[in-house]
């Protein structure tokens, strides 16, 4: 993942999930109608709403 | 002495707190189950103390009212000491928040629990190594099992009065160290006296944080931006971030030296879950589930209720044959026994096993998933995914369902989602629409009420996300792992809840049966109706059933049980029509929320707020009464 680019407290509270700039984050799923998307970020699962990970940007790894 | 149970959400601390002092808080396997502290007095080794159940925090700087709540407990109250308690298969990301509490210099214990768990994930903890490097014991528990917990308070009660040593492993590196201890310096330089440690105090300074900053005045405040300036400067980041990467790193070089990773045992439940989150089977699944669950609470409870309710029919005729009919005596045997058999006979064959399937739900895990899957179509509407959480705790109780709208960050948000969490029919709401409609009417009549209600819910959240726009921010929520319900636990859950029908509600039945039936025979009930007469007769009810309506208000089942009272008879199809029956369950679960929930709105938004979702209610209920008096004649093909 390379960067987030979100409101100070959003940043915070995906980085206490362990979701930030330099962790490796596997998508798990992603929900019809513009749903959230589930996010495994070193073994916890993470639901994301689909504005709030658009502001995360991800570099594609294998 | 105030001995805290702390830790980030969903790591089992309820459990522990419930395994020393018997169930009281209620546990669930979804974060935020505790919005609220929950105390104990409890008798450990000789020492009598307060153990307090602290809502989960990630971090000391808080996200929503329920770890505002937290925050301030340990801020603001002498605790003796903290017990912290860790999820050890996250334990890396968890030790961030153990690194944070220790700078509060309060006595401490590392608690590692769901060891089991952790062990599964193929991550093996030397607790021993742990121990060593934080400078604080460190214990390892199976909190369901009850693993640990012995030892747990064993050792804390000796850690007592031994506030945490600085550790030399945890400094942080120099440049940033270097502006702590300047900012500790000033602190110091203003006044000697602080009841947080100079150390913490300036931690936060620098993060920036408005309470401590207000706290420590303009002085402090601007050194505090100052340093601020030249992290950033040095960095390239903002402070706080780089604060937080300090702990983050010092977190993840106690992990990497104190935990091994090995590879972990093949779990089966990712491939559940792979199937529960599908974007297409999650739904036919999350369906299937719903109405499984209806179905399984209507056979269970209509098997009981023709068992027990024929039983206590006979008792009911033996007793009336003994006493000459027509006199007072005759009218208060009938209407105590109508109390006793409302209770017995009707409420308690639906509401045990439904209190049954939502525990299960709960401590299963699968609420946090339905919150994923509708957070789409909520988001749709104007609604914050994550009240999806409070909207299915409404369907077992109201009140609850409106505290747990704290997890949610803005006020709007908890506004909506707890009107919506109301207008969900209640385990009360649902043993009406299960005793009446599906007992008289038929299931599917049921199943029907409750779709019916979903789409008014969904409705009215459109509506009122357009009477109060406001953007609303993001779903972040963590979806825990799956877990299988112990029994035990499950069932003194249900007892938690049930216990509140049993002492409270049930007395309360038989009181108003009594009552009732005592107004019946002396006409006093006369009037009432009278007056509620306009309600009844637009909504085409028979006049007798004005005072069960305001019974409702007080507990909802009571208007069930108080509908037997006022027609006379328990066999309520020989006396209302299925129209009629349809539109009195309708009204009775719209309209304004009981006693309890009204008090416990006013609590969590205000009486302005909780007026107007009264008269919403009252207003949408006596709609979509008039609704079903017209529309229900059509479908039944007359």
């Amino acid at each position: 993942m390379a960067e987030i680019v979100a409101g100070q407290s959003a940043t915070r509270q995906l980085a206490q999930l362990g979701i930030r700039a330099g962790t490796r984050l596997t998508v798990r799923r992603s929900a019809p109608m513009g749903g959230p998307v589930l996010v495994d970020s070193g073994g916890s699962m993470v639901a994301i709403g689909r504005g709030m990970a658009r502001k995360v940007s991800v570099q594609i790894l294998e | 002495m105030k001995i805290a149970l702390v830790g980030q959400p969903n790591c089992g601390k309820s459990t522990i707190f419930n395994a020393v002092a018997g169930y009281r808080a209620a546990t669930g396997n979804f974060p935020g189950t505790t919005v609220r502290l929950a105390w104990s007095t409890v008798r450990l080794n000789g020492h009598v103390a307060e153990l307090v159940d602290v809502p989960g925090i990630y971090s000391l700087t808080s996200n929503n009212p329920a770890e505002s709540a937290a925050r301030k407990f340990l801020l603001r109250e002498t605790v003796s000491l903290i017990i912290n308690v860790l999820d050890a298969s996250l334990l890396s990301r968890s030790l961030e928040l153990t690194l944070e509490l220790r700078e509060l210099g309060i006595p401490m214990i590392v608690c590692l629990n769901m060891m089991d768990e952790a062990e599964r994930r193929g991550t093996r903890i030397s607790s021993r190594e742990l121990s060593t490097l934080l400078g604080l014991p460190v214990v390892e528990t199976i909190g369901y099992r009850g693993v640990g917990v012995r030892e747990l308070f064993r050792q804390g009660t000796q850690q007592l009065n031994q506030p945490p040593r600085p550790a030399e492993f945890i400094a942080w590196h120099r440049d940033v160290e270097t502006s702590v201890q300047q900012m500790q310096g000033v602190l110091e330089s203003i006044s000697h006296e602080h009841r947080l440690p100079s150390r913490f105090l300036a931690i936060k300074l620098l993060e920036n944080d408005d309470d401590i900053s207000r706290e420590a005045g303009p002085e402090a405040a601007a050194a505090a931006s100052r340093l601020r300036a030249r992290i950033e400067q040095t960095r390239g980041r903002a402070a706080e971030s780089v604060i937080m990467s300090e702990r983050h790193d010092r977190a993840m070089r106690l992990f990497e030296q104190s935990a091994t990773v090995t590879r972990p045992r093949s779990d089966p439940r990712a491939a559940l879950d792979s199937l529960l989150t599908h974007p297409l089977w999650g739904y036919v699944f999350l369906a299937v589930i719903l109405v499984g669950f209806f179905w399984a609470v209507f056979g269970l409870g209509s098997l009981l209720e023709n068992a027990i309710s024929g039983r206590l029919d006979l008792l009911t005729a033996y007793l009336l044959a003994q006493v000459p009919k027509g006199g007072l005596e005759h009218t208060l045997i009938a209407s105590l026994m109508d109390g006793v058999q409302g209770g017995a006979g009707i409420v308690l064959p639906y509401l045990v096993p439904f209190l049954f399937g939502l525990a299960f739900l709960e401590d299963v895990g699968y609420l946090p998933r339905v919150a994923y899957l509708m957070d789409g179509l909520l988001h749709r509407i104007g609604l914050h995914g994550t009240s999806m959480l409070p909207i299915i705790l409404g369907y077992g109780c109201s009140v609850p369902a409106c505290l747990a709208t704290r997890i949610l960050p803005s006020k709007r948000d908890r506004f909506l989602a707890s009107v919506l969490a109301t207008l969900v029919p209640c385990s009360a709401r649902s043993t009406v629409i299960f005793a009446l409609v599906a007992f008289y009417l038929g299931p599917m009549w049921a199943l029907g009420i409750f779709c019916f209600n979903a789409l008014v819910v969904i409705s009215s959240g459109w509506l009122l996300a357009r009477i109060w726009p406001e953007i609303s921010t993001g779903m972040i929520l963590e979806v825990p792992r799956y877990q299988w319900p112990a029994f035990r636990i499950m069932a003194r859950k249900v007892w938690l809840r049930l216990r509140e029908f049993v002492v409270l509600s049930w007395p309360l039945l038989i009181a108003g049966s009594l009552v009732l039936g005592l107004g019946a025979y002396w006409n006093l009930d006369h009037y009432a109706n009278v007056a509620l007469s306009p309600l009844t007769l637009i909504l085409g009810l028979p006049v007798v059933l004005g005072t069960t309506l305001v019974f409702g208000v007080l507990r909802k089942e009571l208007a069930l049980i108080m509908l037997a009272q006022a027609l006379g008879t328990t066999s309520v199809a020989t006396v209302l029509s299925a129209t009629q029956i349809v539109v009195f369950t309708i009204f009775i679960t719209f309209y304004i929320p009981c006693l309890a929930t009204l008090v416990s709105l006013v609590k969590e938004i205000g009486k302005k707020m909780t007026a107007l979702a009264a008269v919403y209610t009252f207003i949408l209920a006596t709609l979509m009464g008039l609704v079903a008096r017209f529309a229900v004649p059509l479908m039944l093909g007359r």
